[in-house]
């Protein structure tokens, strides 16, 4: 997307409040006319399902909800509020879930929902006080399986879960989050972390980020398919070489053997 | 050439058919002697028609042919005149005319008859002869027969035009054996009668002459030009009969007779003896076709030769030990080697070139990775004998390839391959890069001063094309640019022009990025000079006097020059005034600089009284040294704790500088307390008066060549420069395509930068970098594709 086109996404978000892939799908498809989308949108069945799943949300509620978590002396939602919504919600802190409330909230700072943040998203997800957002966690759950949404509340986790002037995660947040997200969905995670540590590695990129899901999608358990030549980030074919390295002589002694 | 001359001329009515004629086999000229004719017979009709029946007809026709059969076999001596051949004409004509059907009979009896004579006269004649005789037999009866069908043409002219021509123009008789002209009649019967007979032994004949003359005995080669032109001429001047008769065979010959020679060469022959004799038979063989062959056996004459003399042997040529390819090339037999160049590239590159060019690569690989090996034995590198050495193998080459190979384009490339191979060899010690830079440096601080302009130029030139070989180039930009910048600031330089003709080669061959700041060195040093008269002048007035002391400074531009140490040092005041007043000078003159003064990179003269001399003595050293000198100027005794607090440089810098003061016996300006090298806290020291100095100079040494340090801080800043020029390459390509795939713009990349050779992960973690820093960014669905973000 240029930067002409990341406006007509933003246009249209403002009217539809949707996430900016529905966005720019619908866009995409009407050849980036913002009117023709938006038509689509609201005749699309995403929009009567978003419509459903928003009833009527009582903006005062929402309001009252929000004060009762918000931090002294500050707009927002901060860490000790968290916990105390975590608490309400009946969700332990580290269950992904929150993650993808965070998503859906399109919060910005880590562990912190602004105010702004908390109005729209749950206006967004049509609820106006905690117990319906708790009935909501359903939902959310479902979000976390769904390959398509997945992806998105990956990518947005390195985003949201990196301090704001950084470009990059430290590498422990990293491993926290991978941990979250990816434990038991790919054979090689002990390798990689194991990678990791061996080489040093600081800090990771959204880049090498999304690029890793990616990887752990559309690579074999044994590389086999891996192109070095590829647009692969560096640390990957590093990676793939460390583990070719490690395999190698192992192969061997079971060969003479 | 035959001429036929002037019968029938108006004027002279009683003048014979006189016929001379004088010795080749063509280029006849009979075209007027026929129109001649048609005009006599049209203006002369025949008599009186009669009765005359074909009999009658042919025997006066038949007695006609024998009488002229006959004149010509004695030389045209009778007589045969004007009436006679009027009467013969008028005789034929009528029977044509009279007896329509008759006239295919009288051309049949015509071609019987002179079938008859072409084998109970022409053959049995020849046959009668052998070897050289029979050539010149056959030469001789063939131009009389040619004589004999002319005349008779004459005759029978009104076959050809009325019953031959009509036939063959305007009744279609398709498949029929069409009545040939009169003329290729005579032709036909010759060959078919006589020729056709005899042309097996002709041929042998002459192949024999061949052989004796490639024996190396003398022939008539005119004798044999005109035997081979029998062939062309009884092909009707079409080269068929030439060469299915004769050039086939005689091609079979020459191969069979090659081929038994070659091996009888191969056996006992060295490569060049061979190749020479190779050369001059083909030599030999061409002069052969020039003079009695037709032009068109030429190219296939030397196939055969190229096929059985070369092709057949040439890999064992090349590799022949002790005297192929690679002896050669040991042996610099470069006249040699430029035969064997001009015999095998007669073939295809594949079986002779190429062949060869491997072995010159091989061995240039070899002799060039022997020096690299040689140059890392030696411990202090002797870098002049090293790049001398490469620049001897790169000359000799260059020169064997032009001369020898002709500047053959797969030579040309074997060569650059085989010197990048191992120019781009590094030894432990010593980057290519760094060799040469400090072969320059050497050179034009030492040699290019005494040297021509020419000399110079040529010695550049040659050192340009050895960089060229070299992948790392900006890597050998640094390290030159610090040599220079020590040439520049030490006033080493001898020859400034030397030194802006090599900055302009290198612009002219790498462009103008790689020497900008090579160039703006060059522009400060220049520049220094018009600046330093005019604060001299400055200073003059009273107002901005910096208390007599001679200041020299050269204004550096940040940026161009490489980065230096800024130091504080405690400095006299004499000194810190004179700074201060030359800057309030500078800025007055240039406004918006800021000067930043560096030390470490000046020098100083200071004047010593010494005991030994009655004059001062002008010692000179470097500014640190000075300052360090200038604390005992009052006589005082200091311990390297006291020089440390008034200079305010470290220990370790005190120590070396105190060192360099007192330890070398010849200039230990200072007098330590105590006899140790060591320096101890305890230590005092004071000057040095009673040095005997001999001079009235005293240079004290310091360090001018790059430390080992300095080298690896070259690396560091060229592997860091790298990544910024690979990521501006990167920005300038993607704005320009706006999106490429990976394999795309690695390739692109790649194709820009022509001054090192950056290797995939390089530019992969430089495009990764570009992403996170939001200059690019992947496609959304295509991983491989990248999008530029304005």
């Amino acid at each position: 997307m240029d930067a002409k086109q990341r406006r007509l996404v933003q246009e249209f978000r403002a009217i539809s409040s949707v996430s900016e892939s529905v966005a720019a799908q619908f866009l995409r498809r009407t050849n980036w006319n913002v009117e023709t989308a938006l038509n689509e949108y609201f005749g699309s069945g995403t929009y009567q399902e978003e419509s459903r799943r928003a009833p009527q949300a009582d903006p005062a509620k929402i309001t009252a909800a929000f004060n009762k978590f918000k931090e002294e002396g500050t707009d927002v939602i901060g860490p000790d509020g968290m916990q105390r919504l975590c608490d309400e919600l009946r969700v332990d802190p580290t269950d992904p879930v929150m993650l993808v409330l965070a998503w859906k909230l399109h919060a910005s700072v880590s562990c912190e929902f602004s105010r702004a943040e908390w109005n729209e998203g749950l206006t967004r997800l049509g609820v106006d006080s905690v117990e319906k957002l708790r009935g909501k966690i359903p939902d959310l759950r479902a979000d976390l399986a769904n390959p398509v949404t997945f992806k998105e509340i990956y990518s947005f986790s390195h985003k949201y879960s990196r301090e704001k002037t950084q470009r990059s995660l430290p590498i422990e947040l990293a491993t926290g989050l991978w941990h979250l997200l990816l434990d038991g969905k790919w054979a090689k995670m002990d390798l990689w972390f194991e990678f990791l540590q061996q080489r040093r590695i600081q800090s990771i990129t959204q880049d090498q980020w999304d690029m890793f899901l990616e990887f752990t999608h559309a690579i074999n358990d044994d590389f086999s398919n891996y192109d070095a030549e590829g647009a692969w980030p560096v640390i990957l074919d590093e990676f793939v070489e460390y583990y070719h390295k490690k395999t190698a002589p192992q192969a061997t002694a079971t060969a003479t053997q | 050439m035959i001429n036929l001359c002037a019968f029938y001329h108006k004027g002279a009515p009683r003048n014979p058919l006189a016929v001379k004629w004088s010795g080749r086999w063509h280029s006849l000229v009979y075209q007027g002697v026929s129109y001649t004719m048609s005009k006599a017979a049209a203006s002369k009709p025949p008599g009186r028609p009669g009765q005359m029946t074909l009999e009658d007809g042919w025997a006066k026709l038949e007695a006609t042919i024998h009488r002229l059969e006959d004149d010509v076999e004695h030389g045209m001596q009778r007589t045969f005149t004007s009436l006679d051949f009027a009467n013969n004409y008028s005789v034929a004509f009528t029977l044509c005319t009279t007896l329509q059907n008759s006239t295919p009979e009288l051309y049949n009896r015509y071609k019987q008859q002179l079938a008859k004579y072409c084998q109970e006269v022409v053959l049995v004649d020849i046959r009668k002869n052998h070897g050289e005789q029979l050539l010149e037999c056959l030469y001789r009866r063939w131009e009389k027969y040619k004589l004999l069908g002319k005349i008779l043409n004459c005759i029978f002219q009104y076959l050809d035009r009325f019953y031959t021509q009509r036939d063959r123009y305007t009744v279609n008789r398709a498949g029929a054996d069409n009545p040939l002209p009169l003329k290729d009649l005579a032709d036909s019967l010759f060959k078919v009668h006589v020729f056709d007979g005899i042309k097996d032994q002709v041929n042998g004949i002459i192949l024999q002459f061949i052989r004796r003359e490639r024996e190396g005995e003398m022939v008539d080669r005119n004798m044999l030009k005109s035997a081979v032109e029998v062939f062309i001429v009884m092909g009707q001047n079409k080269l068929t009969l030439y060469e299915t008769d004769f050039e086939t065979i005689f091609l079979r010959d020459t191969a069979g007779y090659y081929k038994r020679l070659s091996q009888q060469w191969i056996a006992t022959d060295s490569c060049p003896e061979y190749l020479t004799k190779c050369e001059d038979r083909i030599a030999q063989e061409m002069l052969r076709v020039d003079a009695y062959l037709h032009s068109t056996s030429g190219p296939k004459l030397n196939a055969v030769m190229n096929k059985e003399l070369l092709a057949a042997h040439v890999t064992r040529l090349i590799e022949m030990e002790n005297s192929g390819a690679l002896a050669l090339l040991h042996q610099n037999k470069s006249d040699d080697l430029a035969r064997m160049y001009r015999m095998v590239s007669r073939l295809d590159d594949k079986d002779g070139v190429l062949p060869m060019c491997r072995y010159m690569k091989d061995h240039v690989i070899q002799i060039g990775l022997a020096a690299v090996a040689e140059q890392g034995k030696v411990q202090a590198a002797d870098v002049a004998a090293f790049v001398d050495r490469l620049l001897e193998i790169q000359a000799k080459y260059t020169e064997l390839v032009s001369k020898a190979f002709q500047k053959n384009q797969h030579f040309e490339q074997a060569l650059k391959e085989a010197m990048a191979e191992f120019v781009n060899k590094q030894t432990d010690k010593n980057t290519t890069a760094q060799l040469i830079a400090v072969y320059v440096d050497e050179y034009l601080k030492e040699k290019a001063g005494q040297a021509s302009e020419q000399e110079i130029d040529h010695r550049f030139d040659e050192l340009l094309m050895l960089l060229h070989h070299y992948v790392e180039r900006d890597l050998f930009q640094e390290f030159y640019r610090k040599q220079l910048a020590k040439r520049l600031l030490m006033g080493s330089t001898l020859n400034e022009d030397a030194e802006k003709s090599f900055v302009l080669k290198l612009k002219q061959k790498y462009g103008a990025a790689f020497t900008n700041r090579l160039e703006g060195m060059l522009t400060d040093h220049t520049m220094a000079g018009e600046l330093q008269s005019d604060f001299n002048e400055h200073v003059q007035d009273p107002a901005h006097d910096i208390g007599g002391l001679g200041m020299e400074v050269l204004v550096l531009t940040q940026g161009y020059w490489p980065a230096y140490k800024f130091e504080d040092i405690g400095l006299p005041a004499l000194m810190t005034n004179a700074m201060e007043k030359f800057k309030e000078f500078y800025c007055q003159r240039k406004k918006n600089r800021i000067l930043t003064w560096i030390h470490t990179l000046g020098t100083a003269s200071v004047n010593g009284k010494f005991s030994s001399r009655a004059a001062p003595v002008e010692i000179q050293v470097t500014t640190y040294q000075a300052v360090v000198l200038l604390l005992f100027n009052n006589g005082a005794a200091l311990t390297r704790q006291q020089v440390c607090a008034e200079t305010r440089l470290p220990p370790k810098e005190v120590d070396r500088l105190l060192t360099s003061l007192f330890a070398h016996k010849k200039y230990a300006v200072l007098k330590k307390s105590t006899e140790e090298d060591e320096i101890d806290e305890a230590d005092t020291f004071t000057f040095n008066r009673e040095l005997p100095v001999k001079t009235r100079h005293l240079k004290i040494p310091g360090a001018t060549r790059l430390r080992d340090e300095e080298v690896a801080g070259v690396k560091k800043e060229v592997l860091q420069d790298r990544k910024y020029v690979i990521e501006a390459v990167i920005v300038r390509i993607m704005k320009a395509r706006q999106r490429l795939t990976h394999a795309e713009l690695v390739a692109e990349v790649i194709e820009q930068l022509k001054n090192f050779k950056p290797d995939n992960k390089m530019i992969k973690s430089r495009i990764e970098d570009l992403i996170t820093r939001l200059y690019l960014k992947r496609d959304e669905t295509n991983q491989n594709l990248y999008h530029y973000l304005a």
